[in-house]
C-alpha cells in the first residue's frame, strides 16, 4: 500500500516523482499550457483554420494560419480549401475552385509548409507581397526561414507583423509564434 | 517548480510614435530592490491525510514562489533595456545620454505567486486496489512595481510608484498529464504572467515621464 505523500520541504520538482496524475487541472493561461506541450508534441506544428475554428482551438497551440472571406476576391468554399490543405492534395484539387494567381501561390506555399517543404513553401512566398493574407505571408516566410536555418531577428520581425498587420487574429498569430520561438521550438 | 529559467522577452502593443521629439532625457540603469528569493520556494500551508479501513486519502497544499534563478534575464538590465526599447517606439520624448533630464528606477517589486495542490487517495477491498493522484495548480498572479524620479540635475520633478498586475481566471483541462510537465507548465505561465506585468508597468512608465515632462 503506497504511504501517503510527506509535506514538501522544498520545490515539489524535486519530490516524489512516483506520483501519476489524473487530473481536472486549474490553469491561468490555456494558451501557455499549449505552448509547453508543444514541446512533447513535436509533430503538426502547422494548421490551417477559419476564424471560428481558431478562436474555439484547444491546446496544444500551433502555428496556425487563418483563412478567412475577405482574403479572396471572390466569395469561396473556405472549407473545402482547408480540407484539401489538410488532404495535402491542393494541386489535384486546385479547379475545384476559382483562384487568382496570388490565391493560388499563397495556398501551394501553405502545402508544401503542412508538407514541410520549406524550401519550395519559401520560393513561393517570394513570389507575394509581405502584406498578402494580412500579413500572414510574411508570418509564414519567417516560418521557412527559421525552419530552414536561416538566421533570423526574430523579436524585429514578430514585432514588425504586430505592428503591420490591421487584423487582431494575425496581432495574436504574431504573438503566439513569439511564445512559441521562447519556449524553444 | 521547473527550473529552466525563462525570458521576460514580449512583443510590445503600444502605438507607435511617429511624431517628432522635442525633448530628450537620460535613463540611469534601475536599481534593484525588489525581494524575490533566489530560488523558487513551495511554502506548505496546509496537508491531511483520511485514513479510514478501505480507504486512504491525503491532500498536501504548498504556495508557490517564483524565484530568480527561473528568470534568464537581469531584471534591472531587461527593465532598462525594455524601457529604452519602448521610448524609442511609442515615447513623445527621445533619449540622449547626455540630457540634463534624466530619469531613475527603482524595481521595488518583481515577484509572481500562485497556489499548488497535490492530492491522492488508495482504495482497496480483498485483493482489489484503486489509486491515482492529482496535482492542481494556478491562479497564479504577477506584481511589478518600479518607482519613477525625474530629475532636473539634481532637483525632483516628479516621483511616481506604478504598480501592475497580471492575473487571469483558472480555467480546467481535463487531461492526463505528468506532474513535472504540469510543474514545468506553472513556470511558463508564471514567467509570461511577469512578463506582462513588466510590459504594463513600462508602458505606463512611459505615460508617467511624459506627464512630468509636460509639466517643465
Amino acid at each position: 500500500m503506497p504511504v501517503p505523500l510527506a509535506p514538501l520541504k522544498m520545490c515539489p520538482s524535486t519530490q516524489d516523482q512516483r506520483a501519476r496524475t489524473r487530473d481536472q487541472i486549474p490553469l491561468a493561461f490555456i494558451v501557455l499550457i499549449a505552448v509547453l506541450s508543444i514541446s512533447c508534441a513535436g509533430e503538426r506544428m502547422y494548421r490551417v483554420s477559419d476564424r471560428s475554428a481558431y478562436l474555439n482551438r484547444i491546446p496544444p497551440e500551433r502555428k496556425y494560419v487563418v483563412l478567412e472571406k475577405s482574403h479572396f476576391k471572390e466569395p469561396m468554399d473556405i472549407d473545402g480549401i482547408i480540407k484539401a490543405l489538410h488532404d495535402r492534395n491542393m494541386t489535384a484539387q486546385a479547379t475545384n475552385f476559382d483562384w487568382s494567381d496570388y490565391e493560388f501561390t499563397f495556398m501551394l506555399a501553405v502545402e508544401n509548409i503542412l508538407k514541410k517543404e520549406f524550401e519550395a513553401a519559401r520560393n513561393q512566398l517570394t513570389l507575394l507581397s509581405d502584406a498578402d493574407f494580412d500579413w500572414q505571408v510574411k508570418l509564414l516566410e519567417i516560418d521557412c526561414a527559421r525552419e530552414l536555418g536561416q538566421a533570423v531577428d526574430v523579436l524585429k520581425e514578430y514585432q514588425m507583423v504586430y505592428d503591420s498587420a490591421q487584423n487582431p487574429i494575425v496581432k495574436e498569430l504574431a504573438k503566439t509564434r513569439y511564445r512559441i520561438y521562447k519556449y524553444g521550438k | 517548480m521547473s527550473k529552466k529559467p525563462i525570458t521576460l522577452g514580449y512583443l510590445s502593443q503600444s502605438v507607435p510614435n511617429v511624431n517628432s521629439r522635442q525633448v530628450a532625457i537620460s535613463v540611469d540603469r534601475p536599481q534593484n530592490s525588489s525581494a524575490m528569493p533566489p530560488a523558487p520556494v513551495a511554502d506548505v500551508v496546509g496537508s491531511g491525510v483520511t485514513p479510514a479501513i478501505i480507504y486512504t486519502g491525503w491532500r498536501n497544499d504548498f504556495y508557490c514562489t517564483m524565484g530568480r534563478s527561473q528568470i534568464k534575464d537581469d531584471p534591472s538590465d531587461f527593465v532598462y533595456n525594455a524601457f529604452l526599447t519602448e521610448a524609442k517606439r511609442s515615447a513623445s520624448f527621445g533619449i540622449d545620454s547626455t540630457s540634463d533630464l534624466r530619469l531613475q528606477m527603482d524595481i521595488q517589486a518583481l515577484e509572481v505567486k500562485g497556489p499548488y495542490r497535490n492530492t491522492g487517495f488508495f482504495f482497496y477491498l480483498f485483493f482489489f486496489a484503486v489509486w491515482g493522484t492529482t496535482d492542481f495548480m494556478g491562479p497564479s498572479a504577477a506584481t511589478c512595481s518600479i518607482k519613477y524620479t525625474l530629475m532636473s540635475g539634481e532637483r525632483k520633478l516628479t516621483e511616481k510608484v506604478i504598480t501592475t498586475r497580471s492575473a487571469l481566471d483558472p480555467l480546467q483541462l481535463h487531461e492526463q498529464m505528468d506532474p513535472t510537465l504540469l510543474r514545468g507548465t506553472y513556470s511558463v505561465v508564471m514567467g509570461e504572467q511577469l512578463s506582462d506585468a513588466v510590459r504594463m508597468n513600462i508602458e505606463q512608465g512611459i505615460n508617467a515621464t511624459e506627464g512630468g515632462l509636460q509639466a517643465l
